[in-house]
């Protein structure tokens, strides 16, 4: 265990070099790795935007059929769009808007709260229902589809299952113990918290390492992607026990454009704003 | 070690498994990849286009497809449609990934990557250089707030479908002789520094192979020591942690248009010597409630329809094929090859499942498979990698496979690829 809060028991700095010097050439910011910390820069295009690597190292030359790739042959398809849609694809944007507005139509779910603790519960995700099957006919043109709120005033997790085409609320689904996959809004706040405390004293530390001087004062500074993490599911010492109980979510953290940093060990509890660590 | 690591992903008995149809660098099958219209009946899928292709052989694919944010690629109505057969055949309901749980060795770290961060939320999008010839398709992704180039669809080779000199009643010989192809689906998630490809591919002798590939780049964080670990880059002070990837599917299968599948277990024995070699006994054993199970010598499963027949009037049925696959004997519901369940919309993750819906059952498969009577059977298959590194796993890391196959067995009376001339030859010679 160290005083700057990380304790993975990471190789030193020798040995490091050597394992991830193959990852050098995507781009032009320098591996970090301080004693706890470490940080490699992927060839991986931070924004998400589409683009092609081809003709870069990636591109495994002499692969067969590689020379020929992006040459025309390859047709898109659009994302389907609008509120009207029927049966089993894709759910639009439009349908989302409208599902996450029907789950929360009139006063549904106000004694809820978000993350932050404001009013209303924290929205998660939308996903299209399985077709009912009660008589064994399975009815799938109808859209059903259900919407996962966080209410963190009572710590549950609630799913409204909504019918697209009538507007209503079909049935309303309530559980504690539950931890889906976080938003991104619960991923920037796991972010924030952690960023602003005491375990937070190497990612800071490796942050200002990989940016050359710079100070991470922002979840924004970072690309995130949010772990769920539930002691039922899992193993984890005592002082982690809440979470499953509580939101708990541990973070995959990369400096925009630049490096990892490790930092799955650290679990932050939303439920009641602290921080721990798994080891 | 690197054996090891070859064989079990690919497998002797997988020969479909492994073969290059895949991602980008070995896929050549552009001269047929252009899907030919109309001839393998879409299926419906309301104002959503269906994937639908028409292998050159004359096989006929057609389903529904979306993305779901925890589950990632769902495929939905997955109808076969053989060349000769008038409608096409329907087969399974919904196909889609139930968990992919990493845990690594030393005992520190361990990963739910659907149930925690989810296959759709971290679905990126694919390149034209990764899908050659195919199709790529968008998709709305509530999660991400986007839209992710998600899908791909093409046609790639798989070798030889068949090949044989018969004789006719002059003794002369004709080879007939036919390369196979497969309609090729997948989609690709980042999962931090490991990349998944969920990819499916449908054969056009029937067969229903799936698959998870695993690529990008091994944990930069995770090093441990000897027994734990394996040592990569000069000498041998650093041991990449050696981990598992315990991959489930869920399979819901609505045979010729019907939930009522029966499941069924056959076991071949050593049953005495012969006069010419030893006798071995197959016994069928009904599946008639909630099963877990182990894969043993020669034990297999089929999924039976009740409401269509082959022209030879046998019942219709999809066996599952089993690659090698090692099960993580640390968790409950790891520790089984295979479950049946019986249908409940709100059981949709091996574990972490996390539908309100289904509060107080639990929340993995072990604790579902109960007892209860099988009527709308739902399959779910484990296959476990444990993924010891090597150097060569070293970036990008070379793409690692663990999957299953369905095989089609009595669903035509031949095989749908028979040429037209042996066609004739169907059962004993009288
Ligand atoms: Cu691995």
């Amino acid at each position: 265990m160290t005083d700057q809060g990380e304790s993975r028991s990471l190789p030193q700095k020798g040995g490091l070099g050597r394992g991830i010097k193959r990852a050098l050439w995507g781009g032009g910011t320098a591996v970090v790795a301080t004693a706890v910390m470490i940080g490699i820069t992927l060839p991986r295009d931070a924004s998400g935007d589409d683009h092609s690597t081809t003709g870069g190292p990636a591109a495994a030359p002499g692969a067969p059929g590689q020379q020929d790739a992006g040459s025309g042959d390859v047709t898109e398809n659009e994302a389907p769009e609008g509120a009207h849609q029927s049966g089993r694809g894709p759910l639009t944007k439009a349908e989302v808007d409208r599902a996450k507005s029907i789950a929360l139509g009139r006063d549904a779910l106000r004694s809820a709260q978000d993350v932050d603790g404001g009013r209303g519960p924290e929205y998660l995700d939308t996903d299209l229902a399985e077709p009912a099957d009660a008589t064994g006919a399975r009815t799938d043109r109808a859209r059903r589809v259900e919407v996962l709120f966080y209410d963190y005033g009572h710590d549950r997790l609630v799913k409204k299952t909504v019918d697209l085409a009538s507007g209503t609320v079909e049935r309303t689904d309530t559980a504690t113990g539950l931890q889906p996959p976080p938003s991104a809004d619960e991923t920037r706040e796991a972010a924030s918290l952690l960023i602003g405390d005491a375990l937070g004293t190497g990612l800071r530390a490796d942050f200002t390492a990989a940016t050359k001087g710079g100070d991470l004062t922002s979840p924004d500074q970072l690309r995130l992607r949010g772990i769920s993490f539930n002691t039922a599911e899992q193993s984890a010492p005592a002082g982690l026990a809440k979470c499953g109980r509580h939101r708990c979510v541990r973070l995959f953290t990369q400096v925009k454009d630049g490096p990892w940093i490790d930092t799955t060990n650290l679990v932050v509890d939303l439920s009641d704003r602290t921080v721990g660590r798994i080891h | 070690m690197r054996t090891t690591h070859v064989r079990r992903a690919l497998g002797t008995a997988s020969a479909l498994l492994l073969l290059p149809a895949l991602v980008a660098g070995s896929t050549t099958g552009r001269a047929v990849a252009a899907p030919r219209a109309g001839t393998a009946a879409a299926a419906d899928c309301g104002t959503a286009t269906a994937l639908t292709r028409t292998l050159p052989n004359g096989t006929g694919w057609s389903m529904c497809w979306r993305m779901s944010g925890t589950k990632g690629l769902v495929l939905e109505k997955i109808a076969y449609r053989p060349r000769k057969e008038p409608q096409p055949l329907k087969v399974l309901n919904s196909a889609t990934l139930a968990q992919v749980n990493v845990p690594y060795d030393s005992g520190l770290t361990e990963y739910n990557d659907l149930s925690d961060i989810g296959f759709g939320n971290t679905a990126v999008d694919i390149g034209p250089e990764e899908c050659p010839g195919g199709t790529i398709s968008a998709a709305y992704i509530p999660q991400q707030e986007r839209t992710v180039k998600a899908l791909c669809a093409t046609t790639a080779p798989r070798g030889h479908a068949y090949r044989s000199d018969v004789y006719d009643e002059h003794g002369t010989a004709k080879k007939y002789t036919a390369q196979g192809s497969d309609l090729v689906v997948f989609s690709v998630s980042q999962l931090g520094w490991y990349e998944y490809v969920t990819q499916w591919n449908f054969s056009d002798d029937g067969t229903i192979t799936a698959k998870m590939g695993a690529t990008g780049d091994l944990s930069p964080g995770d090093y441990s020591g000897e027994g734990t670990g394996w040592p990569i880059g000069k000498g041998r002070h650093d041991h990449a942690t050696s981990h598992y990837h315990s991959v489930f599917w869920r399979l819901d299968f609505g045979l010729d248009g019907s939930n009522r599948a029966k499941v069924e277990q056959y076991d071949t024995k050593k049953a005495g010597r012969g006069a010419g070699s030893a006798v071995l006994k197959t016994t069928r054993t009904p599946v008639g409630r909630e099963l877990a199970a182990n894969s043993a010598l020669r034990r297999w499963w089929r999924v039976v329809s009740t409401a269509g027949k082959n022209t030879d009037r046998h019942p219709r049925s999809w066996e599952l094929v089993r690659q090698h696959s090692d099960r993580y004997d640390a968790h409950a519901y790891t520790s089984k090859d295979l479950y049946v369940t019986q249908y409940r919309a709100c059981e949709r993750l091996a574990s972490g499942n996390s539908d309100p819906a289904c509060h107080g059952r639990g929340t993995s498969v072990d604790k579902w498979a109960n007892g209860e009577t099988l009527t709308h059977p739902v399959m779910w298959v484990n296959v476990g990698f444990h993924h010891i590194p090597r150097d060569e796993d070293q970036t990008p890391m070379p793409i690692h496979w663990q999957g299953f196959q369905l095989a089609p067995r009595d669903v035509t009376a031949m095989s749908p690829l028979t040429p037209d001339e042996l066609s004739g030859r169907n059962g004993r010679g009288h």
